[in-house]
């Protein structure tokens, strides 16, 4: 199903999804401010490809999920997503950003139901002085809640990836889960990276990790690969290639394929 | 053709002498080994003929088929048919192993090969050192086990078809039946290929099941001494004090307490010893 302006217009600004279903949201003009509800036990997901200055509010009812796939475009933009998720109801983002421009993404998941659990997954690729800025939220409210934070990033061309992780584990929130993992490489020396996990916890009984590394290529990976007759140009390409690439299996069809194009035909 | 002919080579690492003049002769054909005590520059050794940024190489020669190796760069190094089967080979996110095996492979060719071509003689080289071939769809070495990727190097071996093997430590962390695969595959490939091992390893077991007909062993970073395989036996049974009393040879010891608390299984103990004592 594709969405576009005109559609949201006619239901003020609100999609409600109510079969599990795929849904292309596609807007031709900005819209400030968008309502998703997906419906209890519907499973669906949404392609985003255009979108400009946005706030996206989510709302996942009981064992519903719902798959957000972003690819951004070539515009200079700002997105906020919301969400809230009730009992058991899952609610995964995979960005695929590859875009030579900026962006500021803020986005605020709420697990308020029981065993709920979000993902936020992305792979971001900023040159030619991109200032690229993630702020990525998770606030437990509820027992077994889970969150996942997994983030690559390749810094090139006096460009800075910036990244914001938080998870907050509210107290009675027993036997959640939070990670947080952010690997950036920095391809030159004008390139930047700042990524800042944290974890904010208030309950026993939880698990919590949180990790990130920045740093050039590692000397031992292309020694690795030149090794084995690889020169060192292919080498830094497979290793850059490498952190970008697996996001490419969150999307499918032609959106896959130029995503993978994009990747392979940046570095 | 494959003669390796090193002349008293110094290596640092961290301003840290680890060769201290290495002399050694391989010719073509040739099965090698190589032994001595932890940390007396074995794995130092390869790591200088393979190019290694992190071992400088302060004076001396290493030459191959005549041509100067130290003026090579690493990936030339094997394009000219040396190969290193790494002690502990590392995890690359990311890298799927059967592209980089492709990429690996037409490096070394003037002309791409053709993906059937490449996946019928990947399927083949997966058989001989019984890994499952879905294991090339994953990221390179990630998740492996240690014997997976001691038996993973092997097969990169297969796929090159190197004319020089160096072998450090490839026994370390397999079972007796990874290690009979793995022995198997360095004798077909000795057989039936012109290549020249050098081989490192701490036990007999391997030796016995690959026959080298020559035996370097070396101590305090220099060749203290070679003969033939006679030489693997006395050493299996006498360790090397023995080199003491014969040669005169005072044999330093690690510090026993870095090696303790810092050495780990599968790591180089030279590497760590340095990082430790650099602390």
């Amino acid at each position: 199903m594709k969405i576009s302006n005109s559609d949201l217009i006619k239901n003020n600004n609100t999609l409600s999804i109510k079969n599990s279903e795929e849904v292309i949201l596609s807007l031709e003009e900005n819209i400030e401010e968008i309502n998703i509800d997906v419906l209890s036990n519907v499973k669906a997901s949404i392609i985003m490809t255009d979108f400009y200055d946005t706030n996206v509010n989510f709302f996942i009812q009981n064992n519903a999920s719902l798959e957000l796939k972003i690819v951004n475009n070539e515009t200079k933009k700002r997105l906020n997503l919301k969400a809230n998720l009730c009992r058991n109801a899952i609610f995964n983002t995979y960005f695929a950003d590859l875009s030579d421009t900026d962006i500021i993404l803020n986005s605020n998941v709420i697990l308020y139901g029981e065993n709920s659990a979000s993902e936020f997954r992305f792979a971001s690729l900023a040159k030619n002085n991109n200032n690229k800025y993630y702020s990525i939220s998770f606030s437990h409210l509820n027992e077994r809640t889970s969150s996942i934070l997994t983030g690559f990033g390749v810094s090139q061309n006096n460009a800075t990836i910036k990244c914001i992780g938080t998870s907050h584990i509210e107290k009675d929130s027993i036997k959640s889960s939070a990670k947080q993992s952010v690997k950036v490489i920095l391809f030159d020396e004008t390139s930047k990276a700042i990524a800042s996990p944290t974890l904010k916890i208030d309950c026993d009984d939880i698990k919590a990790s949180h990790g990130c590394a920045i740093g050039a290529l590692n000397e031992d990976h292309l020694f690795y690969l030149l090794s084995r007759g690889l020169n060192i140009t292919d080498a830094r390409k497979l290793i850059t290639t490498g952190y970008l690439i697996p996001i490419t299996q969150y999307f499918d069809g032609d959106l896959k394929e130029k995503i993978f194009n994009e990747i392979n035909g940046s570095l | 053709m494959g003669k390796l002919v090193i002349k008293d080579l110094h290596v640092s690492i961290e301003n840290k002498e680890i060769l201290k003049g290495v002399n050694l002769e391989i010719n073509d054909h040739e099965m090698v080994a190589l032994l001595g005590p932890n940390g007396h520059g074995k794995s130092t050794l390869m790591a200088a003929i393979m190019g290694n940024p992190r071992y400088k190489v302060t004076s001396g020669s290493i030459t191959y088929n005549g041509e100067d190796v130290l003026k090579m760069s690493i990936d030339e190094r094997s394009r000219k048919g040396l190969f290193l089967a790494f002690q502990n080979p590392c995890e690359i996110p990311g890298v799927i192993t059967a592209d980089f095996y492709k990429n690996a492979i037409n490096s070394h060719n003037e002309k791409k090969v053709s993906l059937y071509k490449f996946y019928k003689s990947l399927e083949n080289a997966c058989k001989e050192v019984h890994m499952p071939f879905d294991m090339m769809n994953r990221m390179l070495n990630e998740g492996f086990s240690g014997g997976e990727k001691k038996r993973n190097e092997i097969l990169q071996m297969m796929l090159l078809n190197p004319s020089f093997a160096m072998l450090d430590e490839i026994d370390s962390g397999l079972d007796v039946d990874a290690i009979n695969i793995v022995s198997e595959c360095i004798k077909k490939q000795f057989e039936t290929q012109n290549i020249s091992f050098l081989v490192i390893s701490h036990y007999a077991r391997l030796f016995d099941l690959i026959h080298p007909t020559k035996c370097f062993v070396m101590i305090n970073g220099r060749i203290a001494t070679s003969g033939d395989a006679s030489l693997i036996e006395k050493i299996d049974t006498m360790g090397y004090e023995w080199i003491k009393t014969e040669l005169g040879i005072e044999i330093e010891k690690e510090d026993t307490n870095a090696s303790m608390n810092k050495v780990s299984l599968g790591a180089c103990a030279t590497k760590e010893a340095i990082n430790y004592e650099n602390k």
